[in-house]
C-alpha cells in the first residue's frame, strides 16, 4: 500500500487498536504515578483534558491487556511493564487470574434516558448501570479464563457472603450463564423503555433504586473448577462527561457514600467542571480523590520524569514502525546547535551588540563590562554571543535602576553574579527573535511543549516523523534532523494547533482571539529590552478580586464576564490555558495564573519554561477577547 | 517497486531539495494512487502510479516538470472503478425508474408525486418489462446495470451489443410474450415500448451521432439503431421511446448529441432520441482555456507530442492533430479501464510513443 499512516497519529485508546499492539506500545512509567491508595477502596477520579492518556491507563487494568502484559513477561521490551504491574499487585509471577480490572464507558446510551430527576427516571439509570456493570464483569471474567464460546461461561460459579444475598434487584444466581441472560434481557427492557413513545409506568420497567452492581462486585466470589478466581477487583468508568449533569451528580455522589472497599475509577473530561475549572482549590474531600493527570508532572522533578515517560512512548512507536530505520526517536532529533550553521547569525549577534552600546561606550561605569564583551566578541562562539545578549540585558536593568551616584565602574565580575539561568533564558529568547537561531528543538524542548499530554506529544512527534520520513526521500543518508528543520516543523504544528482552536469550542472566534491576545501581550511583556520578567511572560494571572468580578459580574458587564468565564473555562479544560493557583504575598493577593499552553508559546515565539506572568484586569481580558489586543504604543495613537 | 524508492525517484527527477516539497505533493499523490490511480488497468507490468509519474516527468524539461506535476495535483480527473460501479448502480433507481414513473403517470393523468399509485398500476409494470436494454460499447456495463436492479431487469431484456441479429432478436420476443402471460397482461404481438441505449462515456458525441458533410449523410450508432428498430420486429413503431443512458458525458458531447439526434429524427421521422447523462462534464474542466501559466505553458510547448498519434481517426473528430485529444475536447479525464482519447495526449499517449503518456491508453481500432 503506497499510503501508509504516519505511527504517531494511532490513538491507542481507540478500541481498533489490537491489544497485542496496546501492550506493545505501552509505556509503563505512567505507572510510577500511581499510588498505592489507587487500588484501595473509594472513588478516585481521574480528570484531564482530552488526550492525558486517561482511557490509554484505564485499558491497560482490563483482562485482554493484563493478560497480553502476562504472556510478554520473559520479552525484554515488555519486561518492564509487567514488573510494574507485579508491584502493583495487578500480576503475579505465577498467575494471571487474580485481578480483575472492569471496564465501562458512559459514551452510549445513557444520555438517550429519559432527563429528569424523579425517581423512575434515576432508577432507569441505576438499572441500565447495573445490568452492564454485571455483564461487563462476567464477560471480562471470560476474557480472563479465556473463554470464548458461551458454554465456556458454565465452568463459572458465583457466590455471596449472606449479607449479599439482600440485593434487592440483582439476582443471587450461582451460574454466571444465568446471570448474563438476566443483564442482557434487563438492558433490552431499558431500551424497550427508551423506545416507547408514552411513558407506561409498567411494572416491567427496571427500577433500580441503589446502585448495587458495585456492592455485588464487591461480594460476589467468583470460582472455577471449585479454585476462585479475580480476588482483587477494580471497576474503572470512563467518559463521565457524556453523562448529563444530573446523572454524573448522582453517580458520584452515591458511589461515594456507599464508601465500598472496591476501589472505583471514574475518568472525565475537564470541561465537565465548567466555570470551576477556574478556581483551583484543592477539591479533594475525605471519600473522593481526584487526581489530574497533567498535575502529575507539575513539579520540576516530575517534569524530568515526564521526559522519561515521554521518551519511552515515542521509542516504542518507533520500533513498532518500518518506515524510518531506527528504533530510538530522540536518536533523529539533533540535541545541539552546529556552529557552522550558525556562524553568520553569532556574527550578526556580535555587530549588533557593538550597534546597541555605542550610546553608552564612553560612560565610565560600564566600562569594564563593555571591555568584557570586547574580549568575549573576538570568539565566535554560542557561549560568547549568550554572554553578549545577557551583559545587553543586565546594560539594559542598570540603566533603568539608575540612581544618582558616583559614575564609577562596576565590576566585570558582577555579570556572573547578576546574571542568572534565567537571564540566560532571556538571552535564549532574544537570540532566537533577532537572530533567528532555533530554540524549539531537542528531546526536551519537545516534551515541554506537550504541556503534560500525551496527544499533544504525539502530535508533534508526528510532525517530526514527516521530516525524517521526506529526509529519506531526498536521500539524506540519515533520517536526523537539524534543529532549524525540528523547529520548522514544530513551528508548523503550532500554527496548526492555534488554526484549530474555533473549530473546537462553543465561542471558538472569541477562544482565538483571547490566545492570540494574550500570546501578544507576553510577547510585548517578554522582549522588552531589560527583560523584567526572565526568561519571559508565558501567562496572565487574575487576582482573586478580578476572579471575583468573573463569579458575580455588575449589571453592565453581566453578557460580557458570562462569556469571558465560559470562553476561559473551556480554554484551561482543553489545556489551552494552564491554570496554576498564584499563593498571596506582602504585595499581592492570592489569584489564577492562565499560562498559555506551551506548543502555543512556540508559536508566539515565547520561552518555554512556565515562570513569567503579569496581573491583568477581567476588563482586559474581555476586550482582548471582542477586539483583541493591541500593543500599548499603537494604543496611545488611537486615543490621541 | 517498494514506496519509497518511488518517492525518492519522483523526490530526484523533481529536483527536490528542502524538506518543504516532499510533503507538499506525496501525502496527496500517495493516498490517491492508493485509492484509485494504482488500479488503472493499462499499466504495464510491476508499474504503478508515482512510479510511472516520475517516468512521466522524466521526459520533460527540467523548467517543465512543475507545470506537469500541477497539471496532475489540481487538474486531472479520474473515475476509478468503483466510482463508475456507483455511477451504474444508481442509473437504475434513480434514472430508468423514474422515466417509468413519468410516462405512467402522463398516461393515466396521476399526479408523479403519487408513487404508490403510480407504481401500482398495471401498466407501470407492463413497460419495465416492455424494456429493451441494449450496450453501445463494452463499457456499458450490462451486466452491473442488471444486477443493480435487483432483478426487475432479466436477461431477456437486456444485451451487450446495440447489433441484434435476427435470431437474437426473435428469443428476446419470445421471451417478453411469456412474461407479459406471467403478469396476466395483453400478449398478442408483444413488442418493447422503451429502448434504453447505455454506455459509459462521451467526450465529443461524434461517435453516437455525426454528419458526414461530404457524402451528405448522418454517420454513427444512433443512425444505425433506429433504423433497425423501425424495421418493426422489436419495438411498435407507433409507440416507442428511446432513451441514450451515458455514464457520464461531457457538455460538448451532450449539446452535439442533442442537436445533431434531434435533426436525424425530425429529418427522418423518428421519435425524438432521449439524452440521460449522470455525471456530466462541465465544460470549465477543459484545459482549452487554462488560466495558470504554468500548466498552460506546459501545455503550450509542441515538443510534447508524437506525430504517430494523428491518424486518420482523429480526423473524423475535426482536429488536425492529437495534442489537445479527439475533437480538440482537452480533457483532464481518466477512466480506470482506458484513458479515453478525448483527453490530451500526454494522459494517454501509448507506451511505445515518445513521449508516452501518464496513463497509457489501449486504442480500438488497429493502428499499422
Amino acid at each position: 500500500m503506497a499510503y501508509q499512516t504516519n505511527p504517531f497519529l494511532e490513538r491507542m485508546s481507540e478500541r481498533m487498536t489490537s491489544d497485542l499492539e496496546f501492550v506493545r506500545l505501552f509505556s509503563p512509567k505512567i505507572l510510577e504515578k500511581l499510588s498505592n491508595e489507587t487500588f484501595d477502596g473509594g472513588v478516585h477520579i481521574f480528570r484531564s483534558a482530552p488526550g492525558a492518556g486517561k482511557t490509554t491507563l484505564l485499558r491497560a487494568f482490563t483482562p485482554p491487556s493484563l493478560r497480553g502484559f502476562w504472556a510478554s513477561r520473559k520479552s525484554p521490551e515488555l519486561v518492564e511493564s509487567f514488573q510494574k504491574l507485579v508491584k502493583l499487585g495487578v500480576l503475579k509471577e505465577q498467575s494471571q487470574n487474580e485481578f480483575l480490572g472492569v471496564l465501562l464507558s458512559c459514551a452510549s446510551g445513557y444520555a438517550d434516558l429519559p432527563p429528569g430527576a424523579n425517581i423512575q427516571n434515576e432508577g432507569l439509570f441505576r438499572a441500565l448501570f447495573d445490568c452492564r456493570t454485571v455483564l461487563k464483569t462476567l464477560r471480562s471474567l471470560g476474557t480472563l479464563l479465556g473463554c470464548t464460546n458461551p458454554e465456556d461461561f458454565e465452568k463459572i460459579e458465583i457466590e455471596y457472603d449472606f449479607n449479599a444475598t439482600n440485593f434487592k434487584n440483582i439476582p443471587s444466581f450461582n451460574e454466571a450463564r444465568e446471570l448474563i441472560d438476566w443483564a442482557e434481557k434487563t438492558e433490552r427492557k431499558v431500551y424497550a423503555q427508551l423506545d416507547a413513545f408514552s411513558d407506561n409506568g409498567s411494572e416491567s420497567m427496571p427500577v433500580h433504586v441503589q446502585f448495587e452492581s458495585v456492592v455485588w462486585l464487591r461480594e460476589a466470589r467468583f470460582f472455577v473448577n471449585q479454585k476462585e478466581i479475580a480476588l482483587k477487583r477494580l471497576l474503572m468508568v470512563d467518559d463521565l462527561h457524556k453523562l448529563r449533569k444530573a446523572q454524573r451528580s448522582l453517580l458520584i455522589e452515591e458511589l461515594t457514600e456507599q464508601r465500598s472497599t472496591l476501589p472505583v475509577w471514574l475518568a472525565e473530561r475537564s470541561i465537565v467542571l465548567g466555570d470551576t475549572l477556574l478556581s483551583q482549590g484543592a477539591r479533594e474531600g475525605r471519600d473522593v480523590h481526584e487526581h489530574r493527570l497533567e498535575d502529575l508532572w507539575s513539579t520540576s522533578k516530575n517534569s524530568a520524569q515526564f521526559i522519561g515517560f515521554a521518551q519511552s512512548i515515542l521509542d516504542r512507536r518507533m520500533v513498532a514502525q518500518d518506515l524510518v530505520p531506527t528504533k530510538s526517536f530522540s536518536q533523529c532529533l539533533r540535541q545541539e546547535l552546529d556552529l557552522s550553521e550558525i556562524s553568520s547569525k553569532i556574527e550578526k549577534g556580535i555587530s549588533l551588540f557593538q550597534d546597541k552600546v555605542k550610546n553608552i561606550e564612553n560612560r565610565v561605569r560600564y566600562s569594564e563590562w563593555l571591555e568584557r564583551a570586547k574580549e568575549i566578541s573576538m570568539e565566535s562562539s554560542l557561549e560568547s554571543l549568550f554572554e553578549l545578549y545577557i551583559t545587553r540585558i543586565l546594560l539594559a536593568r542598570d540603566q533603568q535602576n539608575q540612581q544618582l551616584s558616583f559614575d564609577m565602574a562596576l565590576p566585570a565580575d558582577e555579570i556572573e553574579d547578576r546574571g542568572s539561568s534565567a537571564a540566560r533564558g532571556a538571552a535564549a529568547i532574544f537570540m532566537h527573535e533577532e537572530l533567528k537561531i532555533p530554540y524549539y528543538f531537542g528531546l526536551e524542548r519537545l516534551c515541554v511543549m506537550a504541556s503534560a499530554n500525551i496527544e499533544e506529544l504525539l502530535t508533534l512527534a508526528a510532525a517530526l516523523f514527516t521530516g525524517m520520513q521526506n529526509k529519506l526521500v531526498l536521500r539524506n543518508p540519515d533520517p536526523i534532523l537539524t534543529p532549524l528543520e525540528q523547529e520548522k516543523l514544530l513551528k508548523e504544528a503550532a500554527k496548526r494547533k492555534r488554526d484549530f482552536i474555533p473549530r473546537n469550542h462553543t465561542e471558538g472566534k472569541r477562544a482565538q482571539k483571547l490566545i492570540d491576545s494574550i500570546g501578544l501581550y507576553c510577547r510585548q511583556m517578554t522582549f522588552l529590552p531589560n527583560a523584567p520578567v526572565a526568561p519571559g511572560v508565558t501567562g496572565i494571572r487574575l487576582s482573586s478580586s478580578e476572579l471575583k468580578k468573573l463569579e458575580s459580574p455588575i449589571s453592565g458587564n453581566l453578557n460580557e464576564h458570562t462569556v469571558l468565564k465560559r470562553v476561559l473555562s473551556e480554554c484551561a479544560a482543553e489545556n489551552l490555558l494552564i491554570v496554576r493557583e498564584s499563593s498571596a504575598s506582602t504585595s499581592r493577593e492570592h489569584g489564577s495564573i492562565f499560562y498559555l499552553n506551551r506548543t502555543l508559546c512556540a508559536h508566539f515565539n515565547l520561552p518555554l519554561q512556565l515562570g513569567g506572568w503579569k496581573d491583568v484586569s477581567v476588563q482586559e481580558l474581555a476586550e482582548w477577547m471582542e477586539t483583541g489586543y493591541v500593543p500599548r504604543r499603537q494604543h496611545r495613537l488611537r486615543t490621541n | 517497486m517498494h514506496d519509497q524508492n518511488a518517492a525518492q525517484i519522483l523526490a530526484k527527477v523533481m529536483g527536490w531539495q528542502n524538506l518543504e516539497s516532499p510533503p507538499a505533493y506525496l501525502p496527496k499523490l500517495q493516498l490517491l494512487a492508493d485509492y484509485k490511480y494504482d488500479h488503472y488497468q493499462r499499466f504495464g507490468p510491476g508499474r504503478r502510479f508515482i512510479e510511472n509519474l516520475a517516468l512521466w516527468l522524466d521526459q520533460f524539461d527540467a523548467d517543465d516538470r512543475p507545470g506537469a506535476l500541477k497539471l496532475v495535483t489540481e487538474r486531472l480527473i479520474f473515475f476509478s472503478e468503483s466510482e463508475f460501479s456507483h455511477l451504474v448502480s444508481t442509473a437504475y433507481p434513480d434514472l430508468i425508474i423514474k422515466e417509468c414513473l413519468r410516462l405512467v403517470a402522463e398516461e393515466n393523468n396521476i399526479k408523479t408525486y403519487l408513487i404508490g399509485k403510480i407504481s401500482s398500476q398495471q401498466r407501470f409494470k407492463e413497460l419495465q418489462l416492455k424494456s429493451l436494454y441494449l450496450g453501445l460499447s463494452d463499457g456499458a456495463r450490462t451486466n452491473e446495470l442488471r444486477r443493480a436492479s435487483s432483478g426487475d431487469i432479466t436477461n431477456e431484456q437486456i444485451w451487450q451489443a446495440y447489433e441484434l441479429s435476427k435470431e437474437k432478436a426473435e428469443d428476446m420476443l419470445e421471451n417478453l410474450q411469456k412474461s407479459l402471460k406471467n403478469q396476466g397482461l395483453k400478449t398478442q404481438r408483444p413488442r418493447f415500448n422503451l429502448v434504453w441505449l447505455l454506455d459509459d462515456f462521451s467526450g465529443s458525441g461524434n461517435t453516437y451521432i455525426r454528419y458526414d458533410r461530404e457524402k451528405s449523410a448522418f454517420k454513427g450508432k444512433i443512425k444505425k439503431i433506429y433504423e433497425r428498430l423501425h424495421r418493426g420486429d422489436l419495438v411498435d413503431p407507433s409507440h416507442y421511446e428511446v432513451f441514450l443512458l451515458l455514464y457520464t458525458a461531457t457538455r460538448q458531447a451532450i449539446d452535439h448529441i442533442e442537436y445533431w439526434s434531434e435533426r436525424f429524427t425530425s429529418e427522418n421521422g423518428y421519435k425524438p432520441l432521449q439524452l440521460r447523462v449522470i455525471c456530466p462534464i462541465e465544460p470549465e474542466v477543459s484545459l482549452k482555456n487554462e488560466s495558470d501559466s504554468k500548466i498552460k505553458d506546459f501545455l503550450s510547448k509542441k515538443k510534447y507530442y508524437d506525430e504517430k498519434a494523428t491518424d486518420k481517426h482523429i480526423a473524423i473528430g475535426g482536429s488536425d492533430d492529437a495534442r489537445m485529444g479527439f475533437a480538440d475536447c482537452a480533457l483532464p479525464v481518466v477512466l480506470a479501464h482506458n484513458c479515453p482519447n478525448n483527453s490530451i495526449y500526454l494522459l494517454w499517449g501509448p507506451e511505445s510513443y515518445e513521449p508516452f503518456g501518464l496513463f497509457p491508453r489501449v486504442s480500438r481500432h488497429r493502428e499499422f
